[in-house]
């Protein structure tokens, strides 16, 4: 369309002048139409009842000529027999011609122009009982001025009021689109550098408001996903260069020294423990970045999500008896589910193992399942340890989060153990989350969805 | 035993020769694809470590161009990626098994002992190293004459470290063997050692001769003698 070209305060003008017209054109041209015949026919029937009250005179006063006297000076009628005329009133031989008209035209157009210039509608015919031939006039001057002087205005004021509306359209049309512009402005100088700044917002309301809005929820969302990218990468990067530093000195520290082979064993132990928590730590994000791009390949069954959790805690329960440990378990039987085994049971783990991890020795930890009423698969994982501030809640589910203070890397976790959990728990459709809890400790709960048929 | 190793990466390439060098295998390395190719045709190799990421010609080309000329030489795939798509494309093209990069090792051992001995296994039912024996149909494992009373995990783990005697055994292969578990995290590795722990405190602790040695960064190894 040759219009896509163009602004779009422009073509708005454009269909807004051309609509206009269209109406315009409707309304002049129908009023015009409706004026003229109007007036025609009131005329026309003057005409007629005119030449009517003269026939009738006639008629009824059988040829006297008396009796048409009395229809008035003012009438323009002419009575003439067999070609000579036998009477005309007075504005008749004033206004239009004494005697026997000769002109040809007079004698058959309907229509007459007199000397002076005016317009006559004529009307003829014969009165059959006295034979006089009767010719009634009208003078429709006025009217056809009348007409004449409404189609001035109307081809006049039509292309006039066009006019007015392009520039009051154009006018009205940037105005309403100058929060627009002002939008444009801001955002392009919104980068990925200040993408804390907003949009101009001048009525909430308002379409463009509403746009305005949007765009900035938008921007935040960007905005606090860049800060995440970017908190997580130098995170990333943090925790990627503490091995490879301790690889390099180890290494570097080992060729200073006198290498005994005893030393260099040592040096090359500790240089290999460093490249497993790489690796470790490179499984893991990689899981994490599978896991962002959806393409993870879960292979959803369906399996009792108490056996799973059951074959965790038998298996972690070593952990929890080194730490000497409380951990029990009452789990309900058959808690049906529709997940994939194997992420299941790396969040299950992750969530257990983080409890041991950070309940003190002779703690407590506790491991329910349920089915809920609604059909949900609910396992709860509690503890009696330090437990997690409240505002942290959410948070030590991001990347490399560590509540500030409660741990180095002790036991090899580098803060992705709950985010994976969280991954996992997500992409079988379900919740995590940590629960207040009467008491110290923490309270952990995952619910995943009724157990039945396919999803996903 | 004569294995050709096509990979690339010089150093990669310097350490595995040396690695199985060590273990007494003879070693080629080619370092493209062609001339992995041409060897791979041309000579008889027991065992061929294949590289998936080569420049010109991709190890699974080569894979594929093997089995067409129908070469049976078993094939060990070594790969980067780990994403199942791609190991299970390696085993449909014709891989016998496959081993991510960075693997360890004595893992990458493990699997060159256990193609090279395919369609033989050696099932012992009794296992033994110095005085400690394991009976795999009583479940009955002494030490001299002394009678260790074990768990079913540490009986399992015992065995599985009584038959690979001798060789370093890794966190991923107990993972991966005795636990059988696929995708390892860090839970696991912390259980892995405390079976490990107590499972040295019943064979070990009370005997003057230790067997069961960790071997710092890598894995474990039951050995007589010094590591």
């Amino acid at each position: 369309m040759i219009l896509g070209n163009l602004s779009i305060r422009l073509r708005l003008t454009l269909w807004y002048t051309a609509v206009l017209m269209v109406i315009l054109f409707v309304v002049s041209f129908g009023s015009y139409f409706f004026m003229r015949n109007r007036l025609e026919s009131e005329a026309r029937s003057r005409l007629e009842s005119g030449y009517a009250t003269v026939e009738t005179v006639i008629r009824n006063s059988s040829g006297d000529l008396m009796d048409v006297y009395h229809l008035g000076q003012e009438s323009l009628f002419q009575l003439s027999r067999d070609g000579r005329v036998v009477y005309q009133t007075l504005t008749w031989q004033d206004r239009l011609w004494a005697g026997t008209p000769t002109d040809r035209r007079f004698a058959e157009s309907n229509s007459w122009k007199s000397p002076e210039g005016s317009l006559f509608w004529v009307k003829k015919g014969i009165e059959a009982d006295s034979g006089f031939e009767i010719i009634v006039a009208q003078d429709i001057t006025s009217t056809m001025e009348y007409i004449k002087s409404l189609s001035v205005i109307l081809m006049g004021g039509v292309p006039f009021a066009l006019i007015l509306a392009v520039l009051g359209g154009y006018f009205l049309a940037g105005r309403a689109l100058s929060p627009v512009k002002a939008i444009t402005r801001k955002a392009s100088e919104i980068n990925a550098e200040s993408l804390s700044e907003r949009l101009p917002i001048q009525n909430p309301h308002d379409e463009i408001g509403q746009l305005a809005s949007v765009f900035n929820d938008t921007l935040a969302r960007l905005d606090s996903s860049f800060k995440q990218l970017r908190r997580f990468t130098s995170d990333a990067s943090h925790e990627l260069r503490t091995p490879l530093t301790s690889i390099r000195s180890v290494g570097e520290v080992a060729l200073q020294g006198s290498m005994d082979r005893k030393s260099c064993q040592e040096a090359i132990g500790s240089m290999l423990e460093e490249t497993e928590r790489l690796t470790h730590l490179v499984d893991n994000l990689l899981t994490l970045a599978r896991g962002d791009t959806e393409k993870a390949s879960l292979t959803p069954q369906y399996m009792d999500f108490s056996v799973l959790v059951g074959e965790v805690v038998e298996e972690l329960r070593i952990l929890a008896e080194e730490k000497n440990q409380f951990l029990s378990s009452d789990l309900q039987s058959s808690v049906m589910v529709t997940a994939d085994e194997s992420t299941l049971r790396q969040a299950v783990s992750n969530v257990l193992h983080n409890a041991i991890r950070h309940t003190q020795m002779e703690g407590h930890i506790e491991v329910h399942t349920v089915k809920t009423e609604d059909g949900n698969a609910v396992i709860d994982i509690l503890d009696n340890g330090p437990g997690i501030p409240e505002s942290e809640r959410t948070k030590v589910f991001e990347r490399f989060y560590r509540i500030s203070g409660a741990r180095s890397s002790e036991g090899g976790g580098v803060g992705l153990g709950l985010a994976i959990a969280r991954w996992a728990v997500e992409a079988n459709g379900g919740a995590i989350s940590f629960l207040d809890k009467e008491g110290p400790g923490t309270h952990c709960r995952i619910t995943l969805l009724a157990g039945e048929g396919e999803r996903r | 035993m004569h294995i050709l190793v096509i990979e690339d990466e010089p150093k990669v390439a310097k350490a595995i020769r040396e690695g199985l060098e060590s273990e007494n295998y003879q070693v080629t390395v080619a370092v493209t694809g062609e001339d992995g190719y041409f060897l791979a045709t041309t000579q008889a190799f027991d065992l061929v470590l294949l590289d998936l990421m080569l420049p010109g010609r991709s190890g699974l080309e080569i894979l594929t161009a093997l089995r067409k000329q129908k070469c049976q030489t078993p094939v060990l795939i070594l790969t980067a990626r780990d994403a199942v798509e791609d190991r299970v494309e390696g085993l449909d093209t014709g891989a016998d098994d496959y081993v991510v990069k960075p693997f360890a090792f004595p893992e990458l051992l493990a699997r060159i002992r256990a193609l090279t001995r395919r369609g033989r296994p050696e099932q012992a039912l009794r296992l033994k190293l110095a005085d400690l024996e394991l009976d795999c149909v009583t479940k009955m494992v002494t030490r001299g004459k002394q009678e260790i009373d074990l768990t079913a995990k540490e009986f399992d783990l015992l065995e599985y470290l009584l038959r690979h005697q001798g060789h370093v055994v890794t966190r991923e292969m107990l993972a991966r063997d005795v636990w059988k578990v696929t995708s390892r995290a860090t839970p696991l590795d912390n259980v892995i050692d405390v079976h490990v722990a107590r499972l040295r405190q019943k064979v070990d602790a009370p005997f003057k001769k230790k067997l069961l040695k960790t071997i710092r960064g890598v894995g474990f190894v039951l050995k007589e003698g010094d590591i």
